[in-house]
């Protein structure tokens, strides 16, 4: 009997870490495998002739002459470092007004969605059946300054008494909202999603029990829901930041000014543009994926003090 | 590298491409490139290479020449072959040359014809050195056929087989970057100029051809917000040099105080006319009204009428100016076709040559494509009203033009073989100087 419980035990032991394996082979191929190939070539050489990269597989080959003057960039004004902290600001700006913007929503569905909570998500979600270059082209047109044609946002802006020609919203300072605007519009769902999982998982009796010790419904959602939804605005944070890190087709399609560009465009530049630029785009790549890596390492153990947190 | 008109890469897409595009969309990191055997060259131009082969770029200037190295281990095809079965396979550049012209091709000979498609020079480089693609037609740029030739991937021309170049421009079929067209032939032929648009900017080519600068009018801040630049560092950069130093512009500069000068006049446009960068703004941003102004390749601007709204409102606004012949300096290039050293079908590749190096069968594609073919025939100052027998009305610059009439507008972006005479080239860089050249775009592109 003992033994028949060990071979038992012994089969669980390796039965359910098993069923990891899928994600662990896609996670190697199509994560480890090329983030590695990004390292050889940043740490690589070109050939003399095409300035074509050669990758160093091999670590102990590995050259830092690339990846050091490229890091050492963020630290001289102008070029990369301002758009590195333009990049930022785009990206905190964003996420904010996807917060501000998506938490009613999210709040709305969740609490008083009813039995439409289904039709509303995928209302919701409906214009993003489109792919999102579709979408950023509808965007341009919508906006569109011609005068003898204005897009439909301007036309509806001079129906205004104190709007006399239409906004150029591709130029200047208003530009830089119009990009921002652009990646909200391209990201808010996958905010909300998560966001709503989070509020439509607690548990209506603690905010009950709130009321019930006399807390007011301001007080209940500052003291209760939102603490109670952090892991769920964090999720959706992280969601939405990973690719606007990373993006360079919405300021391209928005806007095409130098003044606008992102890190993205940056890499963009130096894998696509030039010629022998790809070492110092994979380099600029790995430092933005180890600055994104620090906010993700925030993420983790948040999530896991979280979790502690839950258990006590 | 030098940047091409076809060269949609990800940065802004036309209507027309972009859904095309979306489909094919992600960048693809170069994952392996073989180590040449010639890899010992340094990338600088000219030299007899002493007693051993040379396997150096030569990089012929208008002022220096270059006879491109011939190989013994490398000869030419012979002559008097019969053609191979096919198919015939061309690597070209998206939506560079007509079906149909190959289609007549195919009847011809009785054999099938297929094109295989590259987004960059890179990309097609990578994949012609990794042996993942087989052709028998490529289409290098200026600065590439150097280096294609060194690397022993291209194998010479067989003249024999050639009697049509006799149709080209005697300045193109003994061009000064492969005298004697020993592995090129010219395909097309292009000017990069300023394009407007009549009804945003009030000018007429007249008035720039008066004025000291024409290049100033990119920095004329009533245009804020007009102004477009070809997102491309070689051409963005000249731009910034002709603006200071008009003919005396060196646009294989290797001086970095010189490329810094011309990255800062990029930079004032930021500010000053809220400049844009785009790879479409000249060919659908001008016809579509998105621009009133961009730095044009004259064949961007000569299919404008194809891309505009309405063509026979828009087309009449359509401006163009190349400065050169005024005496300003300006930028000329045009594209080649060459044969891999590893063509299955190099005899059937050379027939196609010189069935592209017939009159009506380059006109024909050129009525389509929007882009000149560099040819005795073309007479500047008859072609539009005369156009060629047999082509009559087909000419993209009489698309939707009242009957009888052409967009006379459109005629500057005419090449002639005196343009190419006057105009200046970009050729290939050594790797270290073009690393400036690109550095300062960044900075640039940074918006700094």
């Amino acid at each position: 009997m003992a033994l028949a419980t060990g071979g038992v035990v012994g089969q669980r032991r390796w039965y359910y870490p098993a069923l990891a394996a899928p994600g662990i082979i896609w996670l190697i191929l199509l994560f480890v495998l090329p983030f590695y190939a990004i390292a050889a070539v940043a740490f690589g050489t070109r050939d003399q002739i095409f300035a074509l990269p050669i990758p160093a597989w091999n670590p102990l080959e590995w050259q830092f002459e690339t990846f050091t003057s490229t890091a050492s960039e963020f630290l001289r004004s102008g070029g990369i470092q301002a758009q590195f902290i333009r990049t930022l600001v785009y990206v905190v700006v964003s996420v904010s007004i996807c917060f501000v913007v998506g938490y009613p929503v999210a709040y709305y569905i969740a609490r008083y969605g009813g039995r439409l909570k289904v039709l509303l998500l995928t209302l919701m979600i409906a214009p993003f059946w489109m792919s999102y270059l579709m979408r950023m082209l509808a965007w341009v047109n919508l906006l569109s300054v011609k005068p003898e044609d204005p897009g439909l946002v301007n036309r509806l802006l001079m129906t205004l008494p104190f709007v006399d020609h239409p906004i150029a919203w591709n130029s200047g300072t208003v530009s830089h909202l119009t990009v921002i605007l652009g990646l909200v519009y391209g990201y808010i769902p996958f905010f909300i999603l998560p966001l709503y999982a989070a509020l439509d998982r607690i548990d209506k009796s603690q905010l009950e029990a709130a009321r019930d010790m006399g807390a007011s419904p301001a007080s209940t959602f500052w003291r209760v829901t939102l603490p109670l939804s952090k892991q769920g605005i964090l999720a959706g944070a992280v969601i939405i930041m990973l690719p606007m890190f990373g993006d360079y087709y919405t300021p391209n399609l928005m806007t095409a000014s130098p003044g606008n560009t992102m890190v993205g465009n940056a890499i963009d530049f130096a894998l696509q543009g030039g010629q022998g630029q790809q070492p110092k785009g994979a380099s600029l790549t790995l430092l933005l994926s180890a600055f994104i890596g620090a906010l993700m390492i925030y993420y983790l153990v948040s999530v896991a003090r979280a979790a502690k947190e839950a258990r006590r | 590298m030098v940047h091409h008109p076809r060269d949609r890469g990800s940065r802004g897409l036309s209507r027309r491409d972009f859904l095309r595009r979306s489909l094919a969309a992600g960048v693809a990191l170069p994952t392996a490139s073989a180590i040449l055997a010639a890899c010992g060259g340094n990338g600088s131009g000219g030299g007899d290479g002493g007693g051993d082969e040379d396997l150096t770029p030569r990089f012929g200037t208008a002022d220096k020449p270059a006879t491109l190295q011939l190989y013994d281990d490398n000869p030419a095809i012979a002559s008097n072959l019969e053609p191979e079965e096919g198919p015939l396979v061309l690597y070209n550049w998206e939506q560079y040359i007509w079906k149909r012209v190959l289609r007549d091709f195919s009847k011809k000979y009785g054999i099938e014809t297929k094109v295989e498609t590259f987004y960059n020079m890179e990309q097609a480089i990578q994949k012609f050195q990794s042996g993942e693609i087989e052709f028998d037609i490529f289409f290098p740029t200026i600065d590439y056929l150097p280096k294609l030739v060194a690397a022993k991937m291209l194998q010479p021309l067989n003249h024999d087989y050639l009697p049509n170049l006799k149709n080209v421009w005697p300045e193109l079929q003994d061009p000064y970057y492969d005298k004697g067209s020993q592995y090129s032939l010219p395909y097309t032929v292009y000017t990069t100029g300023i394009a407007w648009r009549k009804d945003i900017v009030p000018v007429e080519p007249e008035e720039l051809s008066a004025s000291s600068n024409p290049y100033e009018i990119f920095w004329n801040a009533d245009y804020a917000g007009e102004v477009g630049i070809y997102d491309a560092y070689r051409e963005a950069l000249s731009l910034g040099m002709y603006r200071d130093l008009l003919d005396q512009t060196n646009l294989n500069e290797s001086d970095p105080a010189v490329i810094a000068k011309a990255k800062d006049r990029l930079i004032e446009l930021i500010d000053l006319v809220d400049v844009k960068t785009t790879i479409d703004g000249a060919y659908s941003g001008i016809p579509e009204g998105k621009f009133g102004l961009h730095q044009a390749w004259s064949g961007d601007i000569q299919a404008g009428p194809f891309y505009a709204t309405d063509p026979k409102k828009d087309a009449p606004l359509f401006r163009y100016y190349w400065p050169a012949r005024d005496g300003f300096g300006g930028t000329i290039d045009n594209d080649m076709y060459a044969i891999p050293k590893t063509a299955k079908n190099p005899v059937l590749a050379h027939l196609f040559l010189n069935f592209m190096m017939d009159e009506f069968n380059a006109l024909k594609n050129w009525s389509w494509l929007g882009y000149q073919v560099p040819f005795n025939v073309v007479n500047p100052d008859t072609i539009f009203e005369e156009s060629y027998p047999g082509l009559e009305g087909w000419f993209v610059w009489d698309y939707e033009a009242p009957p009888g009439k052409h967009w006379d507008n459109l005629k500057p972006t005419i090449v002639t073989e005196e343009d190419v005479k006057i105009g200046k080239r970009a050729i290939g860089l050594e790797v270290d100087v073009d690393s400036i050249w690109q550095d300062a775009y960044s900075e640039f592109k940074a918006g700094a």
